[in-house]
């Protein structure tokens, strides 16, 4: 076990410096300089500009000197909004994203285990159909359509729910929602056809004949054995909420670190998008090696290697 | 010597006469011999929504390559004068703020949204199948590295590469290609590795190599041709991924530059009218939404078509 975690922690410091070295060299070879000659008036302001950011010494130099920085946890200094620290944008970004993710993760995983319950234990045929249905829609339409097409219809065609920003609770209502569906049909299609496995074993059979209420043996017998698959599932997935939908947030104009990082594209400030970037990877490595340990911990079967 | 006698056969005139045909034909092969792909095909046709997927995308392809070359109308020149109109029997979707008939322009975007997606679903095919082909072929020490390689391209979220990608070499058609494509391989080699690895253990494989067929053609004619059917599945998933990467991209304005226009620029510039004219956006949006709907619905079917087993 501790071989095992030692291992993968190793293989996810590999990967953080591979991303690190990759997004550092394809930032420098990228042409154009925020400190170009046309951008300052004299030759000695533009100096102390590029001394402050390292960018007058060799690339080598600057390379470690980043990594340093990041050891350190210090992903560097905005080239645009000088002043402010990368870490900056992070820490006023990310909690706001992580509220809207949990949110949408908690809708997902009710509204997802529900549903598809529904369909692989409803007796009624329609009831099968229209949870099929919405696994269906939910798979093939992108939360962003998804997103346009709510803002378009019920924020302002209906005027039904404000559409900008976050400043109340209602505000959550169809970022949320939009961010939840497709996890919410994934878990649905993942709980169905787990759940139909579990209902055909022997024990489920001596469960029901020992006289236990049906009830019971959904939710005792079936649905924590059918639960792996949705475990698998759901700490990725909770990882790539955490980290925030670019497109989604923007929509919403949702101050997140998922916009943030759009607009530092737009901006082309490097030292945003680099410092994002790692951050980003982090967060979504460290939730892949959890979600392991966690399936191992509520399947024995599984063994970690 | 009797014993013998009785074990001859009688041999007379009858047992030498012509069989009707009615018992000559017994053992023939009613059922006309298939090919995979017509076998295939017969299976798809059954599914209702497959069909229907598959009628919606021939339209939509003809009407982007033939209707804008046909059309009195120009994607790039608006006619000042007719800014903003709503749907009418002149324009058909209305007009944006330039005096543009947006029905022409959905369908150049069209275009270049659809080429984008087939291209870079190609592209990520021919890449896919030969690095996953020839992990899963080879296997051991070499297969080890170059999964742990995809591991870790997977561990990362498909935009950033593209984002990157895009920052680095600028915002065109050719970067955003490499882009989607870089960050979509990754799928693909894994599934074909896995295919690889269960059907180079299989009889026709070793048959293959005792009849001194070379490593290269096994790979390619044989185990390769094997699992068409999963990687031509994928490849049917992975168009409307990438259109849909366009789509995102070209929305948050990091995609391609004006006046190149794709469903997503197009509902990027109606963005700014949403609150005057919704409907400039919901055209791009319904575009997108039927194709990746019809595109999903083909790959279902594809998927039950392709596979025999899965009847």
């Amino acid at each position: 076990m501790a071989k095992y975690i030692t291992k993968r922690v190793l293989i996810g410091i590999l990967t953080l410096f591979v991303l690190t070295t990759a997004t550092f060299f394809l930032a420098k070879a990228t042409p154009g300089s925020p400190f170009s000659a046309e951008r300052y008036r004299n030759e000695e302001a533009r100096e102390k500009a590029m001394a402050k950011y390292n960018l007058d010494k060799p690339v080598m130099e600057q390379y470690f000197l980043y990594l340093q920085g990041i050891t350190e946890g210090d992903l560097g200094e905005s080239y645009i909004q000088q002043g402010r620290t990368v870490n900056y944008y992070i820490e006023e970004g990310f909690p706001v994203t992580a509220r809207l993710g949990s949110i949408a993760f908690i809708i997902a995983l009710i509204a997802g285990i529900g549903i598809g319950t529904g369909a692989a234990l409803s007796k009624k045929r329609w009831i099968n159909n229209v949870c099929m249905f919405i696994a269906t829609i939910g798979v093939s339409i992108p939360s962003f359509l998804i997103a346009l097409l709510l803002q378009l219809f019920i924020g302002v065609q209906l005027g039904l729910l404000p559409f900008i920003g976050l400043y109340g609770p209602e505000y959550y209502i169809m970022p949320a929602f939009s961010l939840a569906l497709y996890p919410i049909a994934m878990i649905a299609r993942l709980t169905r056809s787990s759940l139909l496995e579990v209902m055909r074993q022997d024990y489920i059979v001596l469960a029901r004949s020992k006289g236990t209420p049906y009830r019971m043996v959904v939710l005792r017998h079936a649905l924590k054995n059918a639960m792996l698959p949705v475990i698998t599932y759901a700490g990725p997935m909770f990882a790539f909420l955490l980290t925030g939908s670019f497109v989604v947030e923007t929509i919403y104009s949702i101050p997140g670190i998922g916009a943030t990082f759009v607009q530092c594209v737009v901006n082309r400030d490097y030292p945003l998008i680099m410092g994002m970037t790692i951050f980003l990877g982090f967060i979504i490595i460290t939730f892949n090696i959890l979600t392991d340990l966690i399936s191992a911990a509520v399947d024995p079967r599984i063994k970690l290697k | 010597m009797e014993e013998n006698k009785t074990n001859e056969i009688q041999l007379n005139p009858e047992l030498f006469e012509k069989l009707d045909d009615s018992e000559k034909n017994a053992e023939k092969i009613a059922y006309e011999s298939k090919t995979y792909f017509a076998d295939a095909w017969s299976r798809f046709k059954q599914n209702k929504l497959a069909l229907v997927g598959l009628t919606f995308l021939v339209i939509m392809i003809l009407a982007c390559i033939f209707i804008p070359m046909i059309s009195s109308y120009s994607f790039d020149e608006g006619d000042k004068l007719a800014k903003n109109l709503a749907p009418s029997m002149a324009h058909f979707m209305g007009t944006d703020k330039f005096g543009r008939d947006i029905f022409i322009r959905i369908l150049y975007g069209g275009r270049i949204s659809l080429s984008v997606g087939f291209i870079a679903a190609f592209i990520s095919l021919a890449v896919g199948v030969v690095y996953g082909g020839i992990a899963g072929y080879v296997g051991g020490k070499v297969d080890m590295l170059m999964m742990r390689f995809v591991d870790m391209m997977y561990s990362i979220p498909d935009l950033l590469y593209v984002i990157m990608i895009l920052v680095v070499l600028g915002s065109n058609l050719t970067s955003l290609l490499i882009g989607i494509s870089v960050s979509s391989w990754m799928g693909m080699a894994r599934q074909v590795r896995a295919q690889i690895m269960t059907l180079k253990e299989q009889e026709f494989s070793l048959a293959a190599y005792v009849l001194g067929a070379s490593r290269t053609r096994i790979l390619f004619k044989h185990l390769l041709i094997n699992s068409m059917g999963p990687i031509i599945v994928s490849v049917t998933m992975l168009v409307p991924s990438a259109i849909f990467y366009e789509a995102v991209l070209g929305y948050l304005g990091i995609g391609l530059a004006p006046p190149q226009a794709s469903w997503g620029t197009l509902a990027n510039d109606a963005r700014r009218m949403l609150s005057s004219a919704p409907l400039q956006t919901f055209w791009p949006i319904i575009a997108i939404c039927l194709t990746m709907l019809a595109l999903n619905f083909i790959g279902d079917g594809l998927g039950d078509a392709l596979d025999p087993k899965k009847k």
